[in-house]
């Protein structure tokens, strides 16, 4: 499959899975981010963004339309040891965004590898989580990843398919039981 | 683990209980049915189940050696293997950890292999209180219950009863429905999360090749209970060994189509050692137990296949047994069809001496297991086995069946006389004609074969008018 193909597809299984997903050029983003954040959040309010893995340049922008939104930020903070969280903050975050590598066709599942700052709670903590890719991120499947993947695998890769369910009660699907109820990607393109 | 159990009784009080009998039918119905379209929407799922069992086949001949590579990787990763022979081990290795740390709040997310080791009971006693976090283990444990099914565990339970449960227990409203129940969950969970010292989980897949471990959830209480306290134990069955990272993909299409019906469940959760140097998501200490409980014998005997289970429930919702007792008769960590095999096989014939009869040897269980295990026939040679333990006699009985039936003759002849014996038993007088079988007739009524030639003598005719 050709790749718009394959971001095609991705975006059928994304949203059967229950991902809102939007593609923007660069020069949109920060105007349909700020819409989203409008519609979705009363501030002030507190937003968890990811310190690293961003493209040249993006999580400035992204952290200015949180600030102009009338966000609070927090973000890993790079200490001796490597970074880590306020946890207190990252607790009361109601939106968190990070930057994501790689996603799959197959399924509609973004795919979240860790790495010092990459910010991977901040997609599981908040009631909302917004995700940023490009196209080239978009891969045929599971298998394919781990076919490019080199060396070793990270400490941890997580596959998310739509947001937080559950069917235990009486079967009935509810969203945003443990992690977040809405899932936002962006594509840029 | 019961001393005595008696299926036949516990069931009959379950087949009573028309919550619980409407509850069970209408999950296992959906997941069936949801099951059957992930299939039919999945054109290779049949080549993908002999992918699967000659994959597991590949570990469970040589479990030993898999199970020492995945310890050896897990090590080299940063993780700490334990081995536990049996439930006690486990427990133990456990609660010296928790000890070890000082911890006073554990979180779990759902883990039949923990549910196994009776690990809740356990910790309370080192001084941990330990939070179940899937919603349906969460409503169980408030209630001071039992999960009754591998997938769905509070799937006996309706709205109602799960609303008055969390007003008496949580203080909410009463009468909420099921959106606000969750919401209330949410916010009561997501507490215990943030203060808890230890995550406790289970693995979906041990991955040899790379010490790699699999959680797979809907909630994403798998993914918080691994990622936010900072001492994880994963309590893993030795069975749930994959061989390597690139068959975690088939093995994860099996399971979440087999199991939701769903092509992936929401989060997958692949872990490979603790967190990183500079990482901020992770635990900082990572236990893996791997427990043993019976598992190795099974690789050299009669039952091999069985260690190829995937937990997916799919032999649960397809088992007419299950969906008319639900999953508490069966008083087992295992219900259903596999667990009417694995529960005598782990805790012996004697503990759980009537579950293989718990089968109909319909065969629905064998269409649907993605890992192909041949449920009816394990069912079947556990009787046999059972019956070669109370004497010669009852032995041969349990195997006459399957002797007549490969002998036509022997067949016919038995027939023949088996047809006598029971239009002579139609005369007799109801008292004498119900007592005599015994067992067999307390809720069946004895067949009555009809007047007139039998089938046999009827189709030797026919088939010379078409000749
Ligand atoms: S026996 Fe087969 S169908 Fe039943 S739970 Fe195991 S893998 Fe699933």
């Amino acid at each position: 499959m050709s790749k718009p193909e394959i971001v095609e597809r991705y975006i059928r299984m994304a949203q059967a899975a229950g991902t809102d997903v939007e593609c923007v050029s660069g020069a949109e983003l920060p105007g349909r981010l700020a819409e989203l954040l409008g519609a979705v959040n009363k501030p002030p309010e507190i937003a968890a963004l990811a310190a690293s893995g961003w493209p040249e340049g993006l999580r400035e922008t992204v952290e200015a339309v949180l600030v102009s939104s009338g966000f609070e930020v927090t973000m890993p903070r790079k200490e001796q040891g490597g970074y880590s969280w306020d946890r207190d903050r990252l607790a009361a975050a109601s939106v968190g965004i990070v930057w994501c590598e790689r996603y799959l066709a197959d399924t509609g599942s973004l795919v979240l590898a860790s790495g010092p700052g990459m910010g991977g709670l901040a997609t599981l903590l908040p009631e909302i989580s917004i995700v940023l890719s490009d196209a080239k991120g978009c891969l045929e499947d599971l298998a394919d990843f781990f076919r490019q993947m080199e060396g070793a695998p990270p400490s941890r890769i997580t596959l998310v398919t739509g947001p937080s369910r559950t069917g235990d009660i009486e079967a009935t699907m509810t969203k945003g039981v443990h992690g977040p109820g809405k899932v936002a990607h962006f594509l840029l393109l | 683990m019961k001393s005595s159990h008696n299926f036949r009784k516990a069931s009959a009080s379950a087949v009573a209980d028309e919550v619980l009998g409407a509850a069970v039918g209408k999950t296992a119905d959906l997941l069936f049915s949801m099951r059957a379209a992930a299939v039919a929407a999945y054109p290779g799922f049949e080549e993908l189940r002999d992918w699967g069992r000659s994959r597991k086949m590949e570990v469970s001949g040589d479990l030993a050696t898999f199970v020492r590579r995945f310890s050896d990787r897990l090590e080299a990763a940063g993780g700490a293997a334990h081995f536990a022979r049996d439930a006690r081990e486990a427990v133990e290795i456990v609660t010296n950890i928790a000890r070890g740390l000082g911890a006073v709040a554990a979180v779990k997310s759902k883990s039949m292999t923990a549910e196994e080791i009776s690990l809740n009971e356990a910790l309370p006693e080192a001084g941990v209180t330990v939070t179940e976090t899937d919603l349906g283990e969460f409503i169980i444990q408030l209630a001071g219950e039992k999960p009754s099914h591998i997938v769905a565990p509070a799937i006996h339970k309706d709205r109602a009863q799960v609303a008055a449960l969390f007003h008496e227990t949580l203080g909410s409203a009463p009468g909420l429905d099921v959106g606000d129940l969750v919401r209330v969950a949410r916010k009561a969970l997501r507490e215990r999360f943030l203060a808890a010292d230890i995550g406790i989980t289970g693995a979906n897949f041990a991955i040899a090749e790379t010490g790699t471990i699999a959680i797979v959830t809907n909630e994403g209480n798998g993914r918080l209970t691994s990622a936010l306290p900072a001492v994880q134990i994963a309590i893993v069955g030795i069975d749930k060994i994959i061989p390597k990272l690139s068959d975690l993909p088939g093995f994860l299409r099996l399971l979440t189509r087999s199991a939701t019906g769903q092509a992936v469940s929401s989060y997958v959760t692949v872990i490979t050692g603790p967190r990183r140097q500079g990482e901020e998501e992770g635990p900082s200490e990572l236990h893996v137990v791997l427990l043993d409980n019976g598992r190795s014998p099974l690789a050299s005997g009669p039952f091999r296949e069985m260690l190829h289970c995937l937990h997916c429930g799919a032999c649960l919702n397809s088992c007419p047994v299950y969906r008319a007792v639900g999953g508490h008769a069966y008083e087992s960590v295992y219900p259903g069809p596999m667990g009417d095999v694995l529960s005598p096989l782990l805790w012996g014939m004697d503990v759980y001496a009537d579950l293989p009869d718990a089968c109909t040897l319909c065969g629905r269980c064998a269409e649907v297991c993605p890992m192909r295990i041949p449920l009816p026939e394990y069912h079947r040679k556990l009787r046999v086995l059972r019956a070669g333990l109370k004497g010669e006699a009852a032995a041969w009985k349990a195997e006459a069946p399957a002797i007549l039936t490969q002998h036509p003759l022997l067949y016919r002849t038995a027939l023949g006389i088996m047809r006598r014996v029971l239009s002579l038993g139609r005369r007799l007088p109801d008292g004498i004609r119900t007592g005599l079988p015994g067992a067999w007739t307390v809720c069946r009524e004895l067949p009555h074969p009809r007047e007139g030639p039998d089938f046999r003598s009827w189709w030797e005719k026919r088939k010379s008018c078409h000749e």
